[in-house]
Order: C-alpha cells, then sequence, then structure tokens
C-alpha cells in the first residue's frame, strides 16, 4: 500500500537499496563462514561427524560475528555522524 | 546528489563495515568460552576500529600528497621535452640554411 504512494524513481530507488542490502548479507555471511570454520574447526579430519565442542565453538562464534557486526555498526554510524557535524561546522565557518 | 553516486556510496559504506567486522574479529575474537563479547574484546574491537579509520586517512593524506608531487614532477618533464623539441628543430633549421648558403657559395664561381 505505502509503496503505491511512491514515484517510480523511488521505488527503483528503494528496490536497489534493497538488493544492495541482500548482497552485504551474503557477503558478510560468507566471511562469517570463513572466519567460525577457520577458528572453530581444526584441519583433522579424522570424523565426519562435527565435535561437541566445534557445536559450540560455531553456535558462540556466529552469535559473537553478528554480536561484533552490530557494535561496530552502531560505532562507524557515531563516526559519521560526528563527521557530518565536524563539516557542517567547518562550512558553518 | 544524484542517485548513482549515493547508491555507491552506501555500497561503499556496506562493504567497509563487512570488511571492518571481519578483520576486527579475526584480530580481537579468540575464544568462544561464551555467546557474548568479552570486555577485553570490546575494547580490542573499539581500539581495531579506530586504527583502521586513522590508518585510512593517514593513507588518503599521503595519498594526496605524493601523487600531487608525481603529477607536478610528470608535468615538469613534460614541458621539457616539449622545450627540448624546440631546440632541436631550431638546431635542424639553422644547420638547414647554413648548407643552402654553402651550396650557393659553391654554385656561384661556376657561374
Amino acid at each position: 500500500m505505502a509503496q503505491a504512494q511512491l514515484s517510480p524513481a523511488e521505488q527503483m530507488k528503494l528496490q536497489m537499496m534493497q538488493d544492495l542490502e541482500i548482497e552485504m548479507m551474503s557477503d558478510l555471511y560468507n566471511r562469517m563462514t570463513q572466519a567460525c570454520h577457520k577458528k572453530c574447526i581444526p584441519p583433522k579430519y579424522s570424523d565426519s561427524e562435527l565435535g561437541k565442542g566445534e557445536m559450540v565453538c560455531i553456535d558462540r562464534c556466529v552469535a559473537k560475528y553478528l554480536d561484533v557486526h552490530e557494535r561496530i555498526g552502531k560505532k562507524l554510524t557515531a563516526m559519521s555522524a560526528s563527521d557530518e557535524e565536524m563539516k557542517k561546522k567547518m562550512a558553518g565557518g | 546528489m544524484d542517485l548513482d553516486s549515493q547508491l555507491r556510496q552506501f555500497k561503499d559504506f556496506l562493504s567497509l563495515y563487512n570488511t571492518i567486522t571481519e578483520k576486527c574479529f579475526n584480530a580481537c575474537v579468540d575464544g568462544f568460552f561464551r555467546r557474548g563479547v568479552e570486555d577485553d574484546e570490546n575494547s580490542c574491537i573499539n581500539h581495531c576500529v579506530d586504527k583502521f579509520a586513522n590508518t585510512n586517512q593517514l593513507i588518503m593524506k599521503t595519498y594526496v600528497e605524493v601523487q600531487g608531487k608525481i603529477n607536478e614532477k610528470r608535468m615538469e618533464d613534460f614541458n621539457n621535452q616539449i622545450k627540448q623539441q624546440e631546440e632541436q628543430n631550431n638546431q635542424a633549421q639553422q644547420v638547414d640554411t647554413n648548407t643552402q648558403a654553402v651550396i650557393q657559395q659553391e654554385e656561384k664561381p661556376i657561374t
């Protein structure tokens, strides 16, 4: 319903932003998979089943990765906000 | 700002965000005793992000400086080259007129 009120250009922009976000989510997922694999799965393949330790490690690794991502996101947002403020101050004299 | 550059900026920001998360996670998190982030990991992450930003700023500053110098030097070299070529052309012309004069002098006694 809300989308019907947007102009075609705005709709296209929204669509592109959403696509971009999905692309970045999959990028994040791939990086996380790599990181947790490296940190939790020792390169000794004596068993095809995941050990209990590996399972626990992966559970915590995924949770931690997303936690770190969130923290850094907040930090970056704060940093860019203070950057904008600086720019405004500089432009204002 | 137009749509394209706005989108590009957004994309740059998101991929930088993912890269920083990966780098700082790999550097700072190395123990999985619980799901949450530990205090020392948190301070490591803060330092990591700040250092990343500071490094990028310094790299950009140095790049602008050095690239400016390189461009200046390039322009100087280019101007020097042009000058050299002009001098060579002038010399060639002088030689040309000299030989013509010699030829004319040699031709005179015959007539």
